[in-house]
């Protein structure tokens, strides 16, 4: 492959800041966040060509992290969904007025994004933290807008943050999920 | 407040744990350089691992080019002074990583790696395996403890020219003695390096911890390649081999996970070369549901499989291959077509 070097470093120089906050976001975790961009990125220079030549390369980069993330959590991962039934209520919840008790619940709620399947924690964070439009986030993750919203739902019904009671899938004490 | 201002906002307050930029930039830049045979940087990445709880894996470089075990394992040492526990699992005499049951000569057989660190600092500790053609033996350990993080890395070759270069350190280093061999050190703020010559090659520790002052990190260093173990003999079983590499490609790396799936990269090589200029092909089992909506293939060593496209690449998944797991094959970028994908799964030792 032939690889313009300072056109692949100036690309990764300026889009490196955005990726890793965006994969940490995705990941919840320093160190997986910047192994996930460090992969995408030696990918990026194999594919270098074809992402240069993309209508939006940084799009197409933002996509790559995506599908790897989704791809590491399917093949590394099995993890633990304890359902529990005191989760905060956010939404108008008392002691939430000061800034330090903000920050816990914030701190609580980012605890719990970690525990959401990968997909749905992806939407969320495409669709709060990126400001994607759903037609954006469905065309990213290759799906319909119906499942985006599908994701979103039940990503904010289980960090009840939204609108129903948990879904009965997870009222267990324990799901094993793999991801 | 509303829900979507709460999730904003608390996204945004975990921006603090953003890696850095320029040192990312740095392992991937010597990432690349690696595979490409132009070491430019000392700074590996942590390669990409498998979760190994409970298991021990260790290899020799049995012979040749360019295999890599990768392994994680969070059965950690707890203790200061406790070596890192490391179960051995010897592989039957005669056994192979790597065939060529179908196709062209494979590139290696990674079996064990011996150099281990018997001492680290307390914490939780990560630890990755892996192995290079171009050096040798790598093994890389995140210790986790006290809120902070340190890094250790030994990568071990059959001469300092063979090691990776550096160009974080300048000058001789100081001349020391560790365990009786024969050593050089540098170090600074948050970085230390000895190199450990001993008979039959080198070794060099790399710890990293932020921020730690340069002779508290240097005391690390030397503590850590002063217990370093040369008789480490375990060993990684995967869950399938693969019997037929196309020709032009050889086996970049091998992972293993705690749940025993298995992981195999390919990646091509330059003409008349043998190291991976990069993975264009992944083979691997999971025990998660088919995700292809592809079309039925014909079966592969009697079983059912899909085809289709995933991510503008050719996939092929044979379902239930090994137990309950699913091997899907993925063809990278400007790799094989689905027929050289039938050729990998019609060549797989599966068992």
């Amino acid at each position: 492959v032939n690889v313009d070097n300072e056109a692949f470093d100036r690309f990764a120089r300026t889009e490196l800041p955005r990726l890793l906050r965006y994969a940490v976001m995705l990941t919840g975790e320093r160190d997986q966040a910047q192994d996930l961009v460090q992969d995408v990125l030696v990918k990026v220079y194999d594919q270098w060509p074809r992402v240069s030549g993309a209508d939006r390369p940084e799009r197409y980069v933002t996509r790559m992290v995506t599908h790897e993330f989704l791809s590491w959590k399917r093949r590394w991962h099995v993890r633990h969904i304890f359902a529990t039934d005191n989760l905060v209520d956010l939404p108008g919840s008392p002691g939430v007025s000061d800034d330090a008790d903000a920050r816990a619940t914030r701190d609580d709620l980012w605890h719990r994004l970690g525990e959401l399947a990968p997909r749905q924690r992806t939407v969320l964070v495409l669709r709060f933290y990126e400001a994607l439009p759903d037609a954006e986030i469905a065309e990213l993750l290759g799906c319909t807008t119906t499942t985006v919203r599908g994701y979103a739902h039940r990503a904010l019904t289980t960090l009840r943050l939204g609108f129903e009671p948990d879904p009965p899938q997870l009222n267990a004490t324990t799901v094993e999920e793999t991801r | 407040m509303n829900a979507d201002q709460i999730l904003r906002d608390t996204f945004v307050d975990h921006e603090h744990l953003t890696p850095d930029a320029d040192e990312t930039l740095r392992r991937v830049q010597d990432e690349i350089g690696r595979r490409t045979g132009v070491t430019h940087l000392g700074s590996r990445r942590r390669p990409f691992v498998v979760v190994a709880t409970g298991i021990g894996v260790a290899a020799t470089i049995v012979g040749i080019v360019a295999a890599s075990v990768i392994f994680k394992s969070d059965d950690r040492p707890t203790g200061p002074t406790q070596p890192a526990t490391q179960s051995t699992q010897p592989v039957p005499s005669g056994t192979s990583s790597l065939g060529s049951r179908t196709g062209p000569a494979t590139a290696a057989s990674v079996e064990y790696l011996t150099v281990a660190a018997g001492y680290l600092p307390p914490g939780t500790v990560t630890q990755v395996l892996g192995e290079n053609g171009s050096f040798g033996e790598l093994r890389n350990y995140v210790v986790t403890g006290g809120g902070t993080s340190t890094k250790v890395d030994l990568t071990s070759a059959p001469s300092v020219a063979a090691l990776p270069g550096t160009t974080t350190f300048t000058g001789p280093g100081t001349s020391l003695k560790v365990a009786g061999h024969v050593a050089r050190q540098w170090a600074k703020t948050g970085l230390s390096r000895v190199i450990v010559n001993r008979s039959g090659g080198v070794t060099a520790v790399d710890v990293t911890r932020t921020a730690m002052p340069a002779s508290a990190i240097a005391a690390l260093a030397r503590t850590i390649a002063g217990g370093l173990r040369y008789d480490r003999h375990d060993a990684l079983k995967p869950e399938f081999r693969l019997g037929y590499v196309p020709a032009g490609s050889v086996i970049a790396e091998l992972a293993v996970d705690n749940q025993r799936t298995t992981s195999w990269l390919l990646g091509r090589t330059a003409a008349g070369g043998s190291a991976p200029l990069g993975a264009n092909t992944n083979v691997y089992s999971t025990d998660a549901p088919p995700v292809l909506r592809g079309a039925a293939g014909r079966k592969v060593q009697g079983h059912v499989t899909r085809t289709g496209t995933k991510d503008g690449v050719p996939v092929l998944e044979i379902v239930g291959a090994v137990g309950r797991h699913t091997i899907v094959i993925s063809g990278g970028p400007g790799a094989m077509n689905l027929s050289g994908l039938y050729k990998i799964g019609d060549g797989l030792f599966l068992g």
